[in-house]
């Protein structure tokens, strides 16, 4: 056990070499002048060539790169060209927003994603598999920008029943839109695949057995066939994980939530490069992270997995 | 090949809502390349005096024929009709008097009438118009963004699993680290660096949706790979390349098929979630996301809804078809899965 966990460990740590080597080519090739961008065009030429040294845009590349690296490991991402604040503890700030939304999404999706999952299971070709696959449907096939706007103008404009930009200091009812428009594509791949994998398992001798032998319905579902579909639906899960990463750029944008999204999306309509960089560093390593903790968990609760 | 593929579009008829799809598709492909001769009026054609009109919004018209090229001029009322000129007024309520032998007659009328379907945007463009040369956009970016993302995909996949060893993790740690980065910011940040615009948008997207094409052809060659026939044609003596490409491909090509008809569909999402941000094919070119991101203002204002709802529509109704028509594929070319 101890071995699987370093062994993933190790492999996560090239992971985040690799990322940060990406990063650092993404926003090296940038065009354009970053002394220019700090400075504004009409700088005179003393001043840029001491911003250029402070910077160390003399060095060659390959010093650059290797600053780079050290910088990033010392977790100094830069200061914004913008604000001139450090990039590090601004991501920071903006995390708690985002966890939080991220987190509600992700606990609706897989809630009602399972559950609708197993009523279309347990109830083939009824009424509500037909409901749940279109749903599940629409639900992978609406782009999330197009979605939210839609529930801004059903829930805000129309019914105004909910707020439709704001943040949590002013209440939890401004959660509820952005959590929703954030949850409904992981919610119909977790519904899809639940189906498919509690289908599955249904039709096993062993659920036969077990009904033969007078267990009750409701035990069966849960005991007998959940917990054997579980494996497809974790790693689902895990995986829609990296699109909820990515749909709360375009949520939080829209609904003006004040996280990790925002600010990227404002970092890259101000080209404010280093923000941009320790944006997608930063959530590129969370994702690394992340699926560290699931493929151990995994380990944990799955004997199956081959350990080492 | 015909002996596999008759039963393959038997098993996909059988599948009602994707042959639905497909009919549907085709039909996009087709607008997306007649786009000039369906669409009603020029795209780009601005006519600020109609500035966000509703739906059926059909005004009169004057053709002025002009050194420059033909210019229409808004008709609110005609005031005289002479013999030789016509008096009219037009939308800022000026009166104006323009020559008849100018004016561009239409069917024997001097006036001629305007219509606008789905309305118009707030330069006073149709919609309609718009929306059909959108189509161009959307289906051209998904198409070329996964032509080039099958090809990267399918090359390293292929390597990978043939060659497995060292170069199947090098080529493993490259989909690893490419997988980290939530793939909307990727294409974004490409955006950034390759600059605005239409061919940046198919390189962006392609270069970031090859992943998981890559992993399912990596998979699939890891277990054709092991059959006798592989083993027999090296002992023969055929090249690796050759191995690969003739007998190893063509042999493994259906769930890559199936994984590409979903990647067609994100493409799609991406493109219009580009045009929505204004990092995607740059304004006046018609693209469906863009023009939802033109129509938004107006949707929290409450006031032209169908700016946003036309464009969003088309969006889904196009994305649908593919995935649909990806489930049918699934059932046709897969028979061992179960349906749905």
């Amino acid at each position: 056990m101890k071995k699987y966990i370093l062994q993933n460990l190790f492999y996560s740590v090239l992971i985040v070499f690799g990322v940060i080597t990406i990063t650092y080519i993404l926003t090296f090739q940038i065009p354009g002048d970053p002394v220019k961008l700090i400075l504004g065009q009409r700088a005179d030429v003393e001043t840029v060539l001491s911003v250029r040294q402070e910077l160390g845009l003399n060095d060659p590349v390959i010093v650059q790169y290797a600053n780079y690296i050290s910088k990033t490991l010392r977790l100094d991402l830069g200061k914004s060209y913008v604000t001139n604040r450090d990039v590090f503890k601004t991501i920071l700030e903006k995390l708690p927003a985002t966890a939080i939304l991220a987190v509600c999404a992700m606990i609706i999706a897989s809630v009602l994603g399972i559950l609708f999952g197993i009523i279309s299971a347990v109830k083939p070709y009824s009424f509500y598999d037909y409901t749940s696959i279109s749903t599940a449907l629409i639900g992978i096939s609406i782009p999330q920008f197009v979605l939210a706007l839609f529930l801004i103008f059903i829930f805000g404009s129309i019914l105004d029943l909910f707020p439709v930009a704001g943040y949590l200091d002013n209440g939890i009812i401004y959660l509820i839109l952005p959590a929703i428009s954030l949850s409904l594509r992981p919610m119909a791949i977790t519904a899809r695949i639940t189906r498919t994998s509690m289908t599955e398992i249904l039709n096993k001798d062993y659920i036969r057995t077990a009904r033969a032998k007078g267990v009750s319905e409701f035990s069966i579902i849960i005991k007998h066939a959940l917990r054997n579909a579980f494996n497809p639906i974790i790693t689902s899960i895990s995986a829609s994980l990296a699109s909820t990463l990515g749909g709360v750029f375009f949520i939080e944008y829209i609904f003006n939530w004040p996280g990790i999204g925002s600010l990227a999306m404002d970092s890259i309509m101000k080209l404010d490069f280093p923000m941009i960089q320790g944006t997608i560093l930063f959530s590129a390593v969370l994702f690394v992270i992340i699926n560290l903790a699931v493929d151990i968990i995994y380990a944990v609760i799955d004997p199956k997995v081959k350990l080492g | 090949m015909n002996r596999l593929l008759y039963p393959a579009i038997k098993r996909f008829k059988r599948h009602k809502l994707a042959v639905i799809a497909f009919y549907i598709l085709f039909l996009m492909i087709l607008i997306a390349i007649f786009a000039g001769l369906i669409s009603p009026y020029s795209p780009d054609r601005q006519i600020l005096e109609f500035s966000s009109k509703g739906l059926f919004f059909s005004p009169d018209v004057i053709y002025l024929n002009e050194n420059h090229g033909t210019v229409i001029v808004p008709v609110k009322k005609i005031v005289e009709e002479k013999e030789l000129s016509l008096t009219i007024i037009d939308f800022t309520d000026n009166l104006k008097e323009f020559n008849k032998a100018k004016i561009i007659k239409d069917g024997g009328e001097f006036v001629s009438r305007m219509h606008f379907v789905l309305g118009t945007d707030k330069f006073g463009r149709d919609i309609l118009s718009r929306l059909v040369y959108g189509t161009r956009i959307s289906v051209s970016v998904g198409v070329i963004s996964q032509m080039i993302a099958l090809l990267i995909g399918i090359m390293l996949g292929s390597i990978a699993g043939f060659y497995r060893g060292s170069t199947d993790k090098l080529i493993m740690w490259i989909i690893n680290v490419v997988w980290s980065f939530p793939s909307i910011l990727l294409v974004i940040a490409i955006t950034v660096v390759l600059g605005k615009g239409y061919w940046q948008a198919f390189v962006a997207i392609g270069l970031t949706s090859w992943i998981d094409i890559a992993r399912i052809t990596r998979g699939q060659i890891f277990s054709i790979r092991e059959s006798e026939y592989i083993e027999a044609a090296r002992s023969l003596g055929i090249s690796d390349f050759k191995i690969i490409f003739k007998h190893i491909i063509p042999n493994s090509i259906s769930p890559v098929i199936i994984t590409s008809t979903v990647g067609l569909a994100n493409a799609v999402i991406f493109e219009a979630s580009l045009s929505f941000l204004g990092m995607g094919v740059q304004p006046p070119t018609a693209s469906w996301g863009q023009m939802v991101f033109d129509g938004y203002k107006y949707l929290i204002t409450g006031t032209n809804y169908n700016l946003v709802l036309f464009p969003s529509i088309a969006i889904m109704i196009l994305v649908f078809s593919i995935n649909m028509v990806g489930d049918g594929l699934r059932d046709s070319l897969d028979p061992k899965i179960n349906k749905f």
